[in-house]
C-alpha cells in the first residue's frame, strides 16, 4: 500500500515560517540568498540591460530552479524583498507556474488582485519581518518613526516595508500613507484605527503637501486637526493626529506615519464609557 | 443710475412679497393692479415673475410627496457615496499595485527574455527549452 502523507496547504506567512523553522534561521536580518541557496535554488543577479520595469523572476525547468533579480533596483532591501517574494513563488503550494516573472507592481501589489503575487508578498514579509518578533517588539515600543526605523534596520527591510508590516500588527491606531505629486497614491491602517482615511489630492492642511509646494516640511512629528488625513462621518473636531512625513525627494514620494496621541488614555476614556 | 435701478428692484421685490403673501393667506390677488403699479420698464419681466409664481404653486407637491423625495434622495446620496467609496478603494488598490512602475514594452521583454536564456544557460547548461 503506498504511502500518502496529505499536508494541508499552508497561508503563505505557513510557509515563511516552515522555511524559517527547518533552515533554523535564529537570527536577522535573514540573509535571503544564502536560503535560497540551501533550498537548492541558485541564484543569480543581472541589471537586464538597464531594464528597469523587471524586478526578478523564478524560472524552474527539467526539476532546476533559479531565481535571478534585477541588480539595479536601487536599494538592497528592495532587491532582498524581491528575492524573498520569488523565494515565496517557489515554496508556496499552488504556486506551480514554470515561470514567475515580477515587475514592481507585482512587488508592491499588497493588496493586488493577483492573488498569488499577493501571497508571494505575504510570504516576504513574515520571512523577513517574522510577525511573532515584529508583534513583540511593538509592544514594547510605541508606533513612530524611531521604531519603524530601528525595525527597519534590524531587519533589514526598506522603510516602507517596516511601516506596512508595523500598521499591519501594531495595536495602536495607526496608519501609513504614500503621496506622490500632491496626491496620496496608497494607504494603510491597523486594525483599531476606525476612521476612513482620505484618497485622492493630498489636503492642504498636511505637511505632506508642503512638500509638493516646495515648502518646507518639519522633521519631527506634528500635531494637526482630523480633517487634512480623515474623511467620513462621526470624526470629532477635536481629536488630534499626529503626522510625521518623510520626504524621498529623490523619488518624489513623502511617506507618512499617522497615529494618535496619549492612544493608552483614549482608550481607557472608551473602557469606562458604559 | 444704479440708485434708480435699485429703487426699481426694491419696488418689484414688495409687489412680489404682496403677491406671494396673498395667495399665502389664501386670497385672490388682483394680478392687474399689481402689474399696474410696477414701473413699465420692469413690467414684461414681473408678468414672467408672476407666472412662475402661478405654476410653482400649481405644482407644489403635497407632505406626504415631499417625504417620499426626501427619502428617495437620500437613498440616492447613500447609493452615489458607497460607489464613491468603491471608486476611491478601487483607485487605491490600482495605485498599491502601479505606483513605482510601468508596464514592460516589447523591446524590454525581448531583452529579458535574452537574459534570462543566457543566465540558465550559464548556470545549468544546455537545455531543451
Amino acid at each position: 500500500m503506498s504511502h500518502f502523507e496529505f499536508k494541508p496547504r499552508l497561508s503563505p506567512a505557513g510557509y515563511a515560517r516552515e522555511v524559517l523553522h527547518e533552515l533554523r534561521v535564529t537570527s536577522f536580518p535573514v540573509n535571503v540568498k544564502e536560503l535560497i541557496r540551501e533550498r537548492g535554488i541558485s541564484y543569480r543577479e543581472s541589471d537586464f540591460r538597464g531594464v528597469q520595469a523587471f524586478d526578478g523572476c523564478l524560472i524552474r525547468r527539467e526539476g532546476k530552479a533559479l531565481i535571478i533579480v534585477n541588480s539595479s533596483i536601487p536599494y538592497a532591501e528592495r532587491r532582498n524583498f524581491t528575492a524573498a517574494h520569488e523565494l515565496g513563488h517557489y515554496e508556496i503550494k499552488g504556486h506551480d507556474q514554470q515561470e514567475y516573472r515580477c515587475s514592481g507592481r507585482d512587488i508592491e501589489a499588497f493588496k493586488a488582485q493577483k492573488i498569488q503575487e499577493y501571497e508571494a508578498n505575504q510570504f516576504a514579509a513574515e520571512l523577513l519581518m517574522p510577525e511573532s518578533l515584529i508583534r513583540n517588539r511593538l509592544g514594547r515600543s510605541p508606533f513612530n518613526l524611531d521604531t519603524i526605523k530601528e525595525l527597519s534596520y534590524d531587519f533589514g527591510t526598506s522603510l516602507t516595508s517596516a511601516a506596512l508590516r508595523a500598521v499591519e500588527l501594531s495595536p495602536d491606531r495607526c496608519a501609513v500613507v504614500v503621496s506622490g505629486d500632491g496626491r496620496i497614491l496608497w494607504s494603510k491602517k491597523s486594525e483599531s484605527f476606525r476612521y476612513e482615511l482620505r484618497s485622492g489630492l493630498l489636503s492642504d492642511d498636511t505637511y505632506a503637501a508642503d512638500f509638493f509646494k516646495g515648502l518646507c516640511v518639519p522633521e519631527g512629528p506634528q500635531r494637526l486637526g482630523p480633517r487634512g488625513w480623515l474623511s467620513g462621518r462621526g470624526i470629532p473636531d477635536d481629536l488630534d493626529l499626529i503626522e510625521h512625513s518623510v520626504c524621498f525627494s529623490n523619488l518624489g514620494l513623502v511617506l507618512t506615519l499617522l497615529y494618535f496621541p496619549d492612544t493608552e488614555e483614549e482608550e481607557e476614556e472608551e473602557t469606562w464609557d458604559y | 443710475m444704479v440708485e434708480d435701478d435699485t429703487k426699481i428692484d426694491r419696488q418689484v421685490d414688495r409687489l412680489l412679497t404682496r403677491y406671494v403673501d396673498a395667495l399665502n393667506e389664501g386670497g385672490k390677488p388682483d394680478k392687474a393692479e399689481l402689474i399696474k403699479q410696477c414701473p413699465i420698464s420692469f413690467r414684461e419681466e414681473f408678468i414672467g415673475l408672476l407666472e412662475m409664481i402661478d405654476i410653482l404653486r400649481r405644482n407644489r407637491p403635497s407632505p406626504s410627496r415631499l417625504l417620499e423625495e426626501k427619502r428617495r434622495l437620500h437613498d440616492l446620496v447613500d447609493e452615489l457615496a458607497q460607489q464613491f467609496k468603491k471608486r476611491g478603494s478601487d483607485f487605491l488598490e490600482k495605485k498599491a499595485v502601479s505606483f513605482r512602475k510601468k508596464e514592460l514594452t516589447p523591446e524590454e521583454e525581448k531583452i529579458v527574455n535574452e537574459e534570462i536564456e543566457k543566465i540558465f544557460k550559464e548556470e545549468f547548461g544546455k537545455t531543451e527549452s
